[in-house]
């Protein structure tokens, strides 16, 4: 079975990509043969311009951080400091220089270096272990990060922090590459959208094009942004509303407009 | 007898901690509670209580009128109480589905035509009986969690706890789960008891019982907790997106009759504001 066929892809520095897909869309395949995990059968890889061999997927590994599913799982030192530590470590980092990159990491997950560093990462709360996770991901210096369904499994709170955080280090100017199955955090996020479908590519482009194709989108059975759904079940019972929004804010916008104006009660 | 699930002033320390305060809390036939809170709040280990997982360090857990202190009880407790775990890999035991399904049941000792029946009926009350020879490294995560429903089922679980049965499932996985236990809850008077982290979940239960610090924090429908004034300001932000639509909408002067609790419902409401 092939699990990817004939992906062209071109990232960009500083993009934020959305990755859309049914489950077995080949989603997390992608995201493993970007960060060079999984060598590629056929086709180029480039990096920077320079063409990137199986043999070499080491060079790209440094260079594009993976945050997995459930994260959380692959934390194994006794404290949070030497877990983070362990990949800058192995990169034969040492002393000062470590222990700085250590705290740069845990600040910029949220996490104090002073409250947090000696502390077991196996008591820590579902959100502050993934915070854990990517700071040892950060820790590598990372031009691009990809994450694998972030936020699946943590409570709200730990979402929304999560999320918040992943919008500042796109604005500081790292590379995101976020898989989700839901469109209401990527909407908020991204700047383009990827939608997978059997292994390929089948939209690709800035998120309010890609939304354009909402009929599409629910064809793969993916589903529509909350505000859209919404607007789109009004418009059966009367056409006159526009469900064309996908944004909260325009979606509130439209949903007053049309009860101001009579059109959502005419038929009853 | 008693029948139903009663907490009476149940407290529980791990070490030096105190993870539960004082539940006292009564859970009837056919209800669907859902139990929320924060990471660490104690929601997991007062259902594991439920059935005997846990034995409370002060006050009594009965299971219609059973006390799970009671060593010979045990058993019978556990076969009431059916429990489905977060992760579909630790769930299940056997190599295909209708030998997990059968664990339980010889375990017990049932005789084989006993066996063979209550496992049939299991797998057709969840919608897997199709799949009964399926080795189980090739059923979806969806698929594995019914599975392990079945498993409780056979057992002739009237109980069922689900501690974030559906967190590590997809969309399709999670709503593949989720309709099967509601059809069984309103048909079979199966009574469930969810823990979850996800509020739209939450909202289809007909109870919600909030865990803070170890304490209930709150316990309702969710028609109340989510007009309750005094809890929203505290809970605005774990509000369904839906019920937090309604009350901005709202505030932009439409009259909804809030809380709304789903898509369906907003939408109706809207065709009738004016």
């Amino acid at each position: 079975m092939k699990a990817l066929k004939d992906i062209n892809l071109k990232i960009y520095r500083s993009e934020f990509i959305g990755v859309m897909g049914a489950t077995g869309s080949g989603k997390s395949t992608l995201m493993q043969v970007l960060n060079g995990i999984l060598p590629i059968q056929e086709g180029k890889i480039y990096f920077e311009n320079q063409e990137i061999k199986n043999k070499d997927l080491k060079k790209l590994r440094r260079k594009i951080g993976l945050l997995f599913q459930f994260s959380e799982h692959q934390l194994f030192a006794e404290t949070v400091e030497k877990d983070v530590a362990f990949g800058p470590q192995n990169q034969g980092i040492a002393g000062a220089e470590l222990c700085k990159l250590v705290q740069e990491s845990l600040e910029a997950v949220g996490l104090s270096y002073l409250k947090y560093k000696d502390r077991s990462p196996f008591s820590l709360s579902g959100g502050e272990q993934r915070r854990v996770a990517l700071a040892g991901v950060l820790a590598l210096n990372p031009q691009i990060l990809i994450l694998d369904e972030p936020t699946v499994g943590l409570d709200s709170q730990g979402k929304k922090e999560l999320l918040s955080l992943l919008k500042e280090m796109h604005q500081k100017g790292i590379t995101v590459i976020m898989v989700s199955h839901k469109i209401d955090e990527l909407i908020k996020l991204a700047t383009r959208l990827l939608v997978l479908k059997e292994g390929k590519i089948v939209l690709d482009g800035p998120v309010a094009e890609v939304m354009k194709q909402k009929e599409s989108l629910h064809k793969m059975g993916l589903e529509l942004p909350l505000g859209q759904k919404i607007l789109k079940m009004l418009k059966e019972k009367n056409e006159n509303v526009r469900d064309d929004f996908y944004l909260m804010q325009d979606v509130e916008k439209e949903i007053v407009r049309c009860a101001r104006s009579g059109i959502l009660c005419s038929k009853d | 007898m008693l029948v139903m699930i009663v907490f009476d002033k149940v407290s529980f320390t791990y070490g030096e901690n105190l993870i539960l305060k004082e539940i006292s809390l009564k859970i009837s036939p056919g209800e669907l509670v859902a139990i929320v809170g924060p990471n660490g709040s104690g929601k997991s280990t007062l259902v594991k209580h439920i059935n005997g997982l846990l034995l409370p360090t002060d006050g009594e857990v009965t299971i219609d009128g059973l006390n799970t202190k009671t060593k010979e009880h045990l058993w019978e407790i556990r076969s009431r109480v059916g429990i489905v775990f977060q992760n579909p890999e630790n769930n299940l035991v056997a190599s295909t589905v209708e030998e997990d399904v059968a664990f339980g049941p010889e375990n017990l000792g049932y005789p084989p035509e006993k066996i063979v029946a209550s496992v049939k009926k299991a797998l057709q009350a969840v919608g897997m009986e199709q799949f009964s020879k399926r080795p189980i490294q090739m059923l979806s995560g969806g698929q594995k969690q019914k599975v392990a429903l079945a498993g409780a089922l056979a057992l002739g679980s009237k109980y069922l706890i689900l501690d974030e049965a559906t967190s590590m499932l997809d969309p399709q996985g999670q709503q593949e789960l989720l309709s099967v236990i509601l059809k069984l809850n309103k048909e079979k008077l199966l009574s469930v008891i969810m823990v979850t982290h996800n509020i739209e979940e939450a909202a289809l239960a007909s109870r919600i019982i909030g865990i803070s610090e170890g304490r209930i924090a709150f316990d309702g429908t969710p028609r109340e907790i989510f007009s309750n004034s005094d809890l929203l300001e505290e809970i605005e932000s774990e509000l369904p997106e839906v019920t937090k639509l309604g009350y901005r909408l709202e505030s932009r002067g439409l009259n909804l009759k809030n809380p709304v609790l789903s898509e369906d419902e907003l939408v109706k409401r809207l065709c009738c504001s004016i």
